[in-house]
């Protein structure tokens, strides 16, 4: 059997498992297609083909000898530039970073991909410092958008998206603090799932804005999420924010429908300010699912406001020593922004983060009512590459900080979610938010693979 | 807090913060930032203006 990078992670795991293709040939073939691609999409900045080819040979030794393989056996991933990889300089989409040693040791979440017998093929490219929606990094170049390639890929995980689009690995890890996992995914026509705060622990990954920030999964099927998911949850003692819950695996309930769950669409401020096609993707996941209910969360706007000051502050208390020293040495894109969060009073800070407290117990009494709601990911298809300004309901507005007004006042109360893909042939696909209740990320997969046995969602390879 | 500061307002604010935390705006950056500072005051003064219950704390999840 010939080696296809284009299935997805649990298929290729079982033919590993199985004999029927080996880890190597996997590994080549994802190579390959980076080798054929990749200039053209740019979302690789380093790619480990003799670690990977190693690893590879190891895990088809192991079969051979009779050893247990894992659940991602010879599944190529690949991860944000943000999360330390063993031996490597983390970036995070820096040039300040390249200056940095190598780091000493896996992120958690790289070590426990690996121990279920993925093969890392490199790092990806990013929004520096994760402080963005569309991935133009001005050191390492934009991601193109394997739908249309004069388009963004979104960002900040911008080349996580695309590689998993465009079939050069089924599986990537990014962040989402603002709405970096789902930007992406709707952009590029894919799933990706940001977990519950504090759910998966985030040590070694380079933070953006501790408060807010989350690592998450996407993949070209809902039970690939659901697996890295299960594989990546447990405790992190060195992330003060990780949760101790216990795991909770999703995998096993994924089949299980969407009887017994409420969902309702979120109405008011989530149907306001979207281009028609999106909203239409939200309306065709709500017919296929027989959701008519609609609910409204309260102070919605308030909440992506004071998400913003958080992500500044936040943001710019990391950066300070560099933003003093060496400005220049920041992309055009988050430099101002930066130095403008370092410059704002406490109070604004403090009032953002009580009105968060406030807004997480308005919202836990809506979820009182509805298990799932469903948004729009983004007010727009992805934009051009280099598109400054948009025009939507015919208002014009800037382009970068408008993209993320349905996925900020998700994440600011780390609601989880998955963002689902509805294809629309001969144009970009959108993307829908399926939001669930704190640590329920079970329901919200449960309804994406509803979705996708459907028929109404899929991520089929962009080559 | 007054959302509608001049933007000569908005520039003095941001140098005196500057100053304040020992960072200096290289002037080529100058605009930009009080650019981003004016975005970021009109999306404050609603959110400082949203009276909240006297007891509503931040969430800290820093635990010794």
């Amino acid at each position: 059997m010939t080696a296809s990078i284009t299935l997805d992670s649990v298929a290729i795991a079982e033919q590993v498992r199985s004999g029927a293709v080996t880890a190597a040939a996997v590994t080549d073939a994802a190579l390959g297609e980076i080798e054929r691609r990749d200039a053209a999409l740019n979302c690789f900045t380093t790619v480990q083909a003799d670690a990977a080819r190693r690893a590879a040979r190891d895990i088809d030794r192991r079969r051979q000898a009779g050893e247990a393989l894992g659940p991602l056996a010879g599944v190529p991933f690949a991860i944000k530039n943000l999360f330390d990889i063993a031996g490597v300089t983390t970036v995070a989409g820096s040039k300040i970073h390249r200056d940095q040693p190598p780091a000493l040791a896996d992120a958690t979440a790289v070590a426990r991909l690996k121990a279920a017998g993925g093969v890392l093929i490199g790092a990806l490219n990013m929004d520096e410092y994760a402080y963005g929606f569309v991935t133009e990094n001005a050191h390492d170049g934009p991601t193109h958008n394997p739908h249309a390639l004069d388009h963004v890929a979104g960002g900040s995980s911008g080349g996580s998206a695309a590689a998993v689009a465009g079939g050069l690995v089924p599986l990537t890890l990014g962040s989402d603090t603002n709405g970096s996992i789902r930007v992406p995914s709707a952009f590029c026509g894919i799933f990706g799932l940001k977990p519950t705060y504090g759910r998966l622990g985030r040590s070694g990954a380079m933070l953006f804005a501790e408060s807010l920030d989350h690592i998450g999964p996407f993949a070209r099927s809902v039970r690939d999420l659901a697996l890295a998911f299960d594989l990546l949850q447990g405790p992190d003692p060195a992330d003060p924010a990780a949760t101790d819950r216990p795991p909770e695996p999703t995998l096993p309930s994924l089949g299980e429908g969407i009887g017994g769950l409420r969902i309702a669409l979120a109405g008011g401020y989530f149907r306001e300010g979207a281009m028609p096609e999106v909203l239409a993707g939200v309306d065709a996941v709500a017919k296929a699912l027989g959701a008519t209910a609609m609910v409204t969360l309260p102070q919605v706007l308030l909440a992506r406001s004071a998400a913003f000051i958080i992500t500044m502050v936040e943001g710019a208390s990391l950066h300070l020593d560099d933003l003093k020293t060496r400005p220049q040495d920041f992309d055009p894109a988050t430099r101002d922004r930066f130095l403008a969060g370092a410059l704002i009073p406490s109070q604004l800070y403090v009032k953002a983060q009580r009105f968060r407290r406030w807004y997480r117990d308005q919202v836990a009494e809506v979820f009182n009512m509805v298990d799932i709601i469903l948004a729009p990911c983004t007010p727009c298809p992805a934009p051009r590459i280099g598109e400054d300004k948009m025009v939507i309901g015919g208002v014009e507005m800037l382009t970068r900080p408008n993209l993320g007004i349905y996925t900020q006042p998700l994440s600011f109360i780390g609601l989880p979610v998955v963002a689902v893909p509805v294809q629309r042939p001969g144009a970009l696909p959108v993307g829908v938010q399926v939001i669930a209740a704190p640590f329920q990320e079970a329901k919200a997969l449960r309804v994406a693979a509803e979705l996708e046995k459907l028929g109404v969602c899929a991520a089929p390879v962009m080559s | 807090m007054k959302p509608d500061l001049s933007p000569d307002a908005v520039a003095t604010v941001v140098e005196a913060n500057a100053a304040v935390i020992g960072l200096t705006v290289p002037p080529e950056y100058r605009q930009g930032v009080i650019d981003n500072y004016a975005r970021m005051l009109a999306l404050a003064g609603p959110v400082m203006a949203f009276e909240l219950p006297k007891q509503t704390e931040m969430a800290p999840v820093f635990t010794p």
